[in-house]
């Protein structure tokens, strides 16, 4: 296992796993910690880099968690913990050839990741992705320079060049969905930014069997 | 909301029924309503896994593990409905 | 296969603990379901039994005689939390006013789906209050406010939240939890955590 420090609060955790043969974008994988007096925690994150390369998943720091934060700053290169998947067979990239809108709250971005980093050169693809400050954003870089993603990055307690100052709302959503055609749409963060985005695209009218959800607490 | 989805639910139920469960149709059993578990409201943070139907809230499935054991109840799911995975191939 | 380094949650270990507990000294929440929200003038508790049946409001609870207690609290999902203080109605006093008899056990119902039960025995001869206020302030709804039953001899989800109704019974009736494979009783000192324990 090595790893990659994303920002100051995030950390990606490239994975060696035993007979690993690869993953959907858009799985994750649930990891169980075991104390030295016997204590356990679960926990569940998404598989961030795309299917061919080394299995990776993006910690972010929660304040007062109880495993994020020993993910981000404690976890040396070498430990082991459990592992079980890669699990998930709803919120994965389907083989179409519409168009995909991808939208991300926070630590959402990361199945996300894998899932741009799938598509096929020829599949267009936009990114809207909201996070408190630009410090904060994972992967900015890589949507930035990306010469494939069209991207709206929205900071919603910061503001600055390059961004939109404030959180997703039906207007930004519909500034994304410039497609020529219905895009697949996938919507990954937390549950109460999730509804908010879900309603949008209803009231949108885009079709809900485009639509593919993943609400984390 | 201090609900997930069942997403997160995709690891346990694969254990309790051998396949993915997140893209299958499940129908609630208080409502009526059909969703794919994915979409089922999910709760975490109690002795137990809980999947509550989207629509109502109604209890649908809960699964507790302890010692070398998985327990489910599932009297909350009318029905299930799955897409077949195709059949592979052979030849003699 | 233990990580090395990994603590969890801040716990500690401490004398006369129930097997299997640690001390914690946030206050985790629990819930199975969504958080009840409700305003002290919408809470309403029925205690019944076959025959007789009263109400109460926020108002009529606090006419009764109110009782203070500070108890430790134990979790069957391992956490136990010192020292807690809580105010309220000793559930004894409520079944007397109420007039509820004939009954070896009770049901226990809340606001949602949520249910449990116990022995009279246990509500009547322990600490067990119907709790309307913690460490000197209002419950807060993820705690199962305005209103919720404490008993602290047994496990906390025992203890159930946002109570609406107690109700006498002729049989142990296996509340939400018990009926899912937990303890029909649930004493943290005998670690009856599951079915059969």
């Amino acid at each position: 296992m090595s790893d990659v420090e994303e920002t100051e609060s995030a950390r990606s955790l490239l994975l060696d796993i035993p007979d690993w043969s690869g993953h959907r974008p858009g799985q994750h994988v649930d990891i169980r910690l075991t104390a030295a007096d016997g204590y356990q925690a679960t926990r569940s994150y998404s598989l961030s880099n795309g299917p061919e390369e080394i299995p990776q998943i993006t910690v972010e720091s929660v304040e007062g968690g109880e495993v994020s934060p020993f993910l981000v700053d404690t976890i040396r290169v070498g430990d082991p913990f459990e592992i079980r998947g890669p699990v998930g067979g709803y919120f994965v990239l389907d083989e179409s050839d519409r168009p995909l809108t991808l939208i991300a709250g926070g630590s959402g971005v990361a199945p996300l990741r894998s899932m741009w980093r799938a598509a096929p050169a020829d599949r267009e693809v936009r990114l809207i992705y909201s996070a408190r400050n630009a410090d904060r954003m994972v992967f900015l870089d890589e949507v930035r320079s990306g010469p494939d993603i069209i991207t709206r990055l929205h900071l919603t307690r910061d503001t600055g060049p390059g961004f939109v100052g404030g959180r997703i709302d039906q207007n930004a959503i519909a500034a994304i969905l410039g497609h020529l055609q219905p895009p697949s749409v996938y919507v990954c963060g937390p549950t109460a930014f999730v509804e908010s985005v879900v309603t949008f695209l209803r009231e949108l009218d885009v079709p809900q069997e485009n639509v593919r959800t993943e609400r984390f607490g | 909301m201090n609900h997930v989805d069942g997403n997160a639910l995709a690891g346990a139920l694969t254990l309790a029924f051998g396949t993915d469960m997140t893209a299958a149709i499940g129908e609630c059993a208080h409502c009526g309503h059909r969703h794919p578990f994915a979409e089922a409201h999910v709760y975490l943070r109690c002795p137990g896994m809980v999947l509550r139907c989207p629509a109502c809230s109604g209890l649908e499935i809960v699964m507790i593990e302890s010692e070398g054991r998985l327990h489910l109840s599932v009297g909350g799911v009318a029905s299930i409905s799955l897409r077949k995975a195709k059949r592979t191939s052979a030849s003699a | 296969m233990v990580t090395p380094g990994f603590q969890g949650r801040p716990r500690r270990e401490a004398a006369n603990l129930p097997p299997g507990q640690q001390v914690v000294d946030d206050f985790p929440i629990l819930t199975a379901g969504p958080t009840i929200y409700l305003e002290p003038e919408e809470w309403e508790l029925t205690v019944r039994d076959g025959a007789v049946s009263k109400r109460y409001t926020w108002e009529s609870i606090h006419q009764l005689s109110q009782t203070n207690v500070t108890v430790d609290i134990h979790c069957v999902t391992h956490w136990s939390k010192l020292g807690t203080n809580w105010s309220g109605v000793a559930v004894g006093d409520l079944l007397d006013d109420a007039g509820v008899s004939g009954g070896e056990y009770a049901s226990i119902s809340s606001y949602g789906d949520y249910s449990t039960n116990m022995p009279v025995e246990d509500l009547v001869n322990h600490d067990a209050i119907v709790a309307t206020s913690y460490e000197n302030g209002p419950i807060e709804a993820e705690h199962g406010g305005p209103v919720r039953l404490l008993v602290p001899h047994l496990y906390l989800w025992k203890s159930a939240k946002w109570v609406r109704e107690i109700r006498l019974t002729a049989e142990d009736e296996p509340g939400f939890w018990e009926r899912l494979g937990y303890h029909i009783y649930g004493d943290p000192w005998q670690e009856q955590r599951y079915f059969g324990d």
